[in-house]
């Protein structure tokens, strides 16, 4: 299904023995982000025929959206961009998932090595190159600021979508003013 | 495989596609209102950086100070480094290398070993047990 968060999520719980409709309801949850992406990600998609657009829509996730959000700011939007970024994620999601469950254990502690930060440290790449300006770091730093704030009150992926709708209104405000 | 684990595994599938697929028809149907273009111009920063930042302040879900929280430390390492390059491998390196002298010199040994994934979803309680209930969503 091609969602990280949500794996991550439903492993422990299978293991504790929650049932499945929790676990269903907790993914969906995970996973609400998505309609933000997929809303910014859509006006793109204009001349793609519709069955392809749904069919497009399934690989919607963090990374194939930061990188073409970051390419089509440099470049004409091309949607064969976000379908070759989109499969090239798929095939690595799918072959390392393999190498893990297979190799996997062969690393005891990840953490002694640090790698539980190599998701932060790659969101931190990703997002450096669409701060071009001003309003784009006021964007983010609102936005950053905001979801610690929510996170820390609202339990679950609230903050996402709080912070997420709150930075782009922002932004949206600076430009309209200028 | 079991019948359940094939149900699961659907249900997952399917309502994750519930996520993605209605938007994404919607809003390439027609044009949008200015307002609305102007909106989601910036939705991208600020996605990214909503879904990111708590990471870094509560790693593993909980609040640590920022003397105790290696992520922080990581993450300026890592936004050091970018004033160098752009490469990702090299930046996630950093930032990585980082995480880990630090765990290994610097925190006391309780603070050493954190949860494999980061758990960004507040699924975790303070202790660590894991809570399920619907209610916390």
């Amino acid at each position: 299904m091609l969602a990280g968060a949500s794996q991550f999520v439903a492993l422990p719980m299978l293991v504790s023995g929650a049932s499945a409709f929790v676990i269903i309801a907790t993914v969906f949850f995970v996973n609400i982000r998505h309609y933000l992406m997929a809303a910014s990600l859509a006006p793109y998609f204009r001349a793609t025929p519709r069955w392809a657009r749904a069919v497009i829509a399934q690989s919607v996730s963090d990374l194939s959206y930061a990188l073409a959000v970051a390419r089509w700011r440099e470049q004409a939007p091309s949607v064969a961009y976000f379908i070759g970024c989109a499969t090239s994620i798929n095939i690595a999601w799918i072959v390392t998932s393999a190498l893990g469950a297979f190799f996997g254990g062969a690393v005891e502690h990840p953490e002694r090595y640090g790698l539980d930060f190599a998701f932060p440290a790659v969101f931190i790449a990703l997002l450096l190159p669409l701060v071009a300006d001003r309003r784009n770091l006021a964007v983010a730093l609102l936005s950053g600021v905001l979801a610690i704030a929510v996170a820390a009150i609202i339990p679950g992926q609230w903050y996402v979508i709080v912070a997420g709708i709150g930075g782009a209104i922002l932004g949206a405000l600076m430009e309209h003013r200028r | 495989m079991r019948f359940d684990m094939l149900v699961l595994i659907l249900g997952m599938g399917l309502i994750t596609s519930l996520t993605r697929v209605p938007f994404f028809l919607m809003f390439s149907r027609r044009e949008l209102s200015p307002r609305t273009e102007r909106l989601l111009r910036h939705v991208p920063v600020a996605l990214l950086a909503a879904i990111v930042a708590p990471v870094f302040t509560m790693p593993g879900g909980l609040l640590l100070p920022p003397m105790e929280d290696p992520y922080l430390l990581g993450a300026a390492v890592t936004l050091l480094a970018a004033r160098f390059t752009r490469n990702v491998i090299v930046l996630v390196s950093a930032g990585v290398l980082c995480v880990a002298v630090v765990r290994a010199r610097w925190l006391p040994d309780a603070r050493r070993q954190q949860p494999t994934h980061p758990d960004t979803t507040g699924l975790l309680d303070e202790g660590g047990t894991r809570s399920f209930s619907i209610m916390r969503l």
